[in-house]
């Protein structure tokens, strides 16, 4: 009994603070509307109804959820063994060069095995991406979150030099040649390019519920996250599974890049993320990693963006907005990590704060 | 009326939860008195002080200090009001020297400087009234525990403390040392101090204290002076039924040798040698009690051992298979229980569950492991080993950091029993353990023993290891320095040889 409740509770809680943050970050906005002297009922009327009512304003959420939630799924497994892999956005470049490489190069192949030896390319490339700085942590210490956020740029603009000048299509835009057919993923509607990397990314999200929850592996990198020193004592090695870890979420990244590619662009154009690995991190946070959680928040995060664009049509309000209110949503679910923390640090120091201090010094002199 | 009490505590009621922590607790210190509170793991012992030095606030009941009414919402109001703290695990900062240590956060002023003098002055001062000396200048990180406690003390004292809480102290002492803090103690208490003194060991209970108070299950049991009580009785009212410490061992004949070590050599990372040449065997049914006082390279010894620390010399075998410079997989593959001092640091995941916790070491097991874990097996599994080992309460999915330690280290010894084919390494397995778990702890090994495992006990406990090993090595500074079977000891010449002092007794013999 008491076992289900508290189940219930920390689903609850799991689902309760990151709706609180949301209303608080909305409500903020609400005001900074008002003093920009905009009506903040409309602009929210057109943010919401461009985001989730009708058909093609759900299609084109979901059309921006799609690399956002793969995103958030990459950090989520990284972060589970305790890893920050701020990487994503640069393995999202990578996979997504590498699964167009393979889409324009080679010719003649049937449609899914294209599409999966794209993929499989990306997956690959994306989990190198990511090996490189797992084994500098474990080597040497070096800290994974400035290496793996370092490495970005270089993928970002490794890319970039690759559009401009070997692999550019002739004509003045910085892009590849066109994917065959047979590259491409299934287009579910034309009018949004809404395509089955939809379920693609919630296969993921369940293929990595299950890797995580259900299997050997998934236990080692959950435990190793949680306490390495008791995993490393327990017999886990701790190095090898914080490497598997990397390497999957690598993997992840590249194959958001890939699906993103695959699916609405179908060639490789120059700086295409408008920074989906970010979102991806964003929304892994909000979910706190989890994969089913990331689904909705993805959604959420997608519905933003293009609710944005719709919103800046029909009101003045400018879609930047929109970037303030993820940002301060961020603020206040981070906030709640960090509070949680100083409460708990809070008794066991007895004398720290300035109050304590003076307290101290004045009956230092009664003493003795 | 000036009371006779320096501090009252009544009807202290505090919940965590589900949990009662402390009911209707009545506590009362005279003053000048050495009081002893004394209670089996979580009878609500740190609780109640942990109210009593403003880091709890009671649901209920009141404190009163010198019979007057006292709210205590912070650390800062307790050491306001003279109550000082001894903290099981010091505060120092290692780097300081004592006098640095000693005036952090109370830092005397000179202008804009900080008048460092006077607070030497202020510990010499102190000095003599404590009837220790200290030199101010020293630091930290040099000092040994003993006298890292006395400065932890004089801490408290130079805050301006009148009563003292020291919690366990003796736990990290050696006898020797043990002694001279009961002498501090007397010392303080005829200079009008208060100590409350936190323990399991009743012997220290009735050397040290004028009265004693023993919690059980939440509750004031019953507050005695000491002399109208004695250490049998203590146990009974701690535990509310009769519990047999130390009954007897049965003789098991040693068989074979499992374990060799031989040289072992290693640094720790300040790159100075932590174990020097260490050798020893343990036999099939056999228990090696390795005794020092905490910090002699016995964490060390069991590193090189569990493949958690490198060896930079030496061989280590088992079951006669070379295992040096093995990772802790394939020493644990090979089926080496490890039951450690550090819980939380070594043996169980806080925020995993039950269940998850005693799948640690398994996971890869074809049992609970096909396509996917099989959790229905690993369940049954878990609920199997913690009813053999009877945790309270039986429940898979809590998180382990809410079993209390006794129940926590059960469901360790229950996995690691499991896991353990013919070699066991418990480190200090009774520490900060209750009356009764303490005894299952020992019966357990003992059972192990007769079946034949290879059993290293690692421990700064005499009377555990008194009781428990058939040889015993006694560690000082990275070295083994002597090793003999249990018979040819006895504590004192133990308690010399833990302070390093080599004896120049004929049996000593290296093994």
């Amino acid at each position: 009994m008491t076992q289900q409740d508290n189940a219930r509770r920390r689903i609850a809680a799991g689902i309760g603070r990151p709706l609180l943050a949301i209303a608080l970050a909305l409500s903020i906005g609400l005001v900074i509307i008002r003093i920009a002297g905009e009506d903040p009922i409309e602009s929210y009327k057109a943010l919401i109804g461009g985001a989730f009512v009708g058909r093609s304003s759900i299609e084109n959420t979901l059309v921006r959820s799609i690399p956002v939630i793969a995103s958030g799924l990459a950090v989520a497994v990284a972060f589970a063994c305790g890893m920050f892999n701020m990487g994503v956005e640069g393995q999202l470049y990578l996979g997504a060069f590498a699964a167009v490489w393979v889409g324009f190069t080679i010719k003649g192949l049937p449609p899914v095995l294209h599409v999966l030896l794209s993929m499989g390319l990306a997956a690959v490339v994306g989990a190198a991406w990511a090996y490189l700085p797992a084994v500098a942590r474990i080597k040497w210490g070096t800290s994974e979150i400035v290496t793996t956020m370092m490495l970005n740029y270089v993928a970002q603009y490794f890319t970039s030099y690759l559009v401009s000048f070997p692999f550019k299509e002739p004509g003045d835009l910085q892009q590849t040649p066109a994917i065959f057919r047979s590259a491409e993923l299934y287009e579910l509607s034309a009018a949004s390019r809404l395509h089955v990397g939809l379920f693609l990314v919630v296969v993921f999200a369940v293929v990595a519920t299950f890797l995580l929850k259900r299997t050997a592996l998934g236990y080692e990198i959950r435990m190793t996250g949680l306490s390495p020193s008791v995993s490393r004592c327990s017999g886990i090695s701790t190095d090898r599974t914080a490497i598997r870890a990397m390497l999957i979420s690598g993997a992840i990244g590249g194959l958001a890049g890939a699906i993103e590619i695959l699916g609405v662009h179908h060639r490789f154009i120059n700086n295409f993320s408008p920074g989906y690995g970010w979102d991806g991190l964003a929304v892994s946070l909000l979910a706190k990693g989890n994969p089913l959680g990331i689904l909705l928040a993805g959604v959420f995060y997608g519905g933003l963006q293009s609710g944005a664009n719709i919103m800046e049509f029909a009101t003045d309000v400018p879609k930047q907005l929109v970037d303030s209110l993820r940002a301060i949503i961020i603020l206040f679910v981070a906030a709640d990590f960090t509070g949680l923390k100083i409460f708990k640090r809070k008794p066991k120091l007895p004398s720290g704060s300035a109050q304590s201090h003076r307290k101290e010094v004045k009956t230092c002199g009664r003493s003795v | 009326m000036a009371s006779e009490y320096v501090l009252e505590m009544r009807g202290i009621t505090k919940i965590f939860g589900p949990v009662v922590a402390n009911e209707d607790v009545n506590f009362k210190v005279r003053r000048g008195e050495v009081h002893a509170l004394v209670g089996e793991n979580g009878a609500g012992k740190s609780t109640l002080m942990k109210i009593l030095f403003g880091i709890y606030q009671p649901d209920a009941g009141e404190i009163c200090l010198n019979g007057k009414r006292a709210v205590i919402k912070s650390p800062s109001d307790a050491i306001g009001l003279n109550i000082g703290m001894v903290h099981q695990h010091f505060m120092l900062v290692p780097s300081f020297t004592v006098a640095q240590n000693m005036i952090l956060g109370v830092e005397p002023r000179k202008g804009i400087t900080l008048d460092l003098a006077e607070a030497e002055e202020r510990i010499r001062e102190l000095s003599g009234v404590c009837g220790f000396t200290i030199d101010p200048e020293a630091r930290i990180r040099d000092c040994p525990v003993g006298v890292q406690q006395r400065v932890e003390i004089m801490k408290a004292l130079y805050r301006g403390a009148d009563l003292l809480i020291l919690d366990e102290p003796t736990s990290v002492l050696t006898p020797d040392e043990a002694e001279e803090l009961f002498e501090i103690m007397r010392t303080l208490t005829h200079q009008g101090k208060t100590i409350i003194f936190i323990t399991h060991k009743l012997r220290e209970v009735m050397k040290t204290a004028q009265h004693v108070t023993v919690l059980r299950k939440g509750k004031t049991v019953t507050t005695l002076p000491i002399d109208e009580t004695c250490e049998q009785d203590l146990a009974l009212q701690m535990v509310g039924r009769k519990v047999e410490l130390y009954s007897g061992k049965d003789e098991v004949k040693p068989g074979e040798e499992i374990v060799k070590a031989d040289g072992l050599r290693a640094m720790d990372k300040y790159g100075r040698w932590c174990l020097k040449d260490i050798g020893f065997t343990v036999r099939a049914g056999e228990i090696l009690g390795i005794a020092g006082v905490a910090g002699n390279g016995q964490d060390e010894l069991v590193d090189v051992f569990m493949g958690l620390k490198k060896l930079s010399k030496g061989r280590i075998e088992i079951d006669g298979r070379d295992v040096t410079g093995k990772t802790s997989d394939v020493i644990r593959s090979l089926g080496v229980g490890y039951i450690p001092e550090d819980r939380y640091e070594r043996s169980m995941i806080r925020d995993a569950s039950v269940a998850e916790n005693m799948l640690l070491g398994f996971e890869r097991d074809e049992r609970f492991n096909g396509f996917g874990l099989k959790t229905d097996a690993i369940k049954k599994w878990a609920d199997k080993l913690i009813h053999e080992f009877d945790v309270q309460p039986p429940l898979l999915d809590v998180p382990a950091g809410s079993l209390s330690g006794g129940n926590a280290q059960r469901a360790v010894m229950a996995r690691e029993f499991a896991l353990s084919k013919r070699v066991i390494i418990a480190c200090q397995p009774s520490h900060g353990l209750d009356i009764g778990s303490i005894d299952f702890v020992h019966k357990q090994l003992l059972d192990r023993r007769r079946k034949g495992y290879a059993i290293i006990l690692i421990s700064s406990d005499l009377e555990e290891m008194l009781y428990l090993a058939d040889t015993i090595a006694v560690m000082y500074k990275g070295e083994l320095i002597s090793s003999f079977p249990n018979r040819d000891v006895d504590e004192k010449r133990m308690g010399l040889l833990m302070a390093g002092v080599r004896d120049a007794e004929p049996e000593e013999e290296a093994r």
